[in-house]
């Protein structure tokens, strides 16, 4: 699986396609899953409806090249790890990231997973814009 | 003329998603781009020459892409 960009929210049969990605490896015990959604962030009396989601999608494919082989360098008990942001309009409380990563044991696999968020979220080039429900938007860092 | 990307805040800042510079180096570009929209001189953001992150004074051919980045908020 190559492809690291998803347009819109995260669906419910993409998210089963991931989770049946390499079920063929038979030395993989454990999965770590995680599912981001949108939250319904309240800030200053005006809360978070949706998120737009923006990438330099040719730099995206590069960086999560490099995040994937720095996680698997970190813990070598990984032995996949697969990722999926969306881009575009994301509404609250539907689903904007899914990572999982597979390997031999728990442990291995659930730290793995949190590094892999980490490093997304200092290295993968994307953007989002927040939409209040007094229909003003902001661009949010971090 | 190199080729500019504008991303995030940098292309609603400028305008565009694109526009095509020339400049011998990243500071001479800055220089450009900051004059002729102020905005970006407040603006944080760092500079992608052809998809690597620049932190030096790289020289611009004008076959290079250029991307400005904002701080990256994926996640």
């Amino acid at each position: 699986m190559k492809d690291y960009l998803f347009d819109g929210p995260i669906n419910d049969s993409t998210i089963v396609s991931i989770l049946n990605y390499g079920n063929e490896d038979l030395h993989a015990g454990a999965y770590s899953l995680f599912i981001g959604r949108v939250r319904a962030d309240d800030a200053g009396g005006k809360s978070v409806t949706a998120i737009e989601y923006s990438a330099y999608p040719e730099m995206v494919a590069s960086q999560a090249e490099d995040i994937i082989l720095s996680v698997k360098n970190l813990y070598p008990d990984v032995r996949d790890i697969i990722f999926l942001h969306s881009t575009g309009v994301v509404k609250a409380g539907e689903i904007s990231l899914v990572i999982k990563v597979s390997a031999g044991h728990r442990a291995e696999a659930m730290k793995a997973c949190s590094a892999t968020l980490e490093k997304i979220k200092e290295q993968l080039p994307v953007w989002k814009k927040e939409f209040f429900n007094d229909q003003s938007s902001s661009w949010r860092h971090s | 003329m190199a080729r500019i990307l504008f991303f995030g805040i940098t292309r609603e800042i400028t305008g565009a998603a694109e526009l095509d510079y020339h400049a011998s180096d990243l500071q001479e570009l800055k220089e450009a781009l900051e004059k002729d929209f102020d905005r970006l001189s407040v603006t944080c953001y760092r500079f992608a020459v052809n998809g690597a992150i620049r932190n030096d004074n790289t020289k611009l051919q004008d076959s290079d892409t250029v991307a400005l980045l904002p701080p990256f908020a994926g996640g």
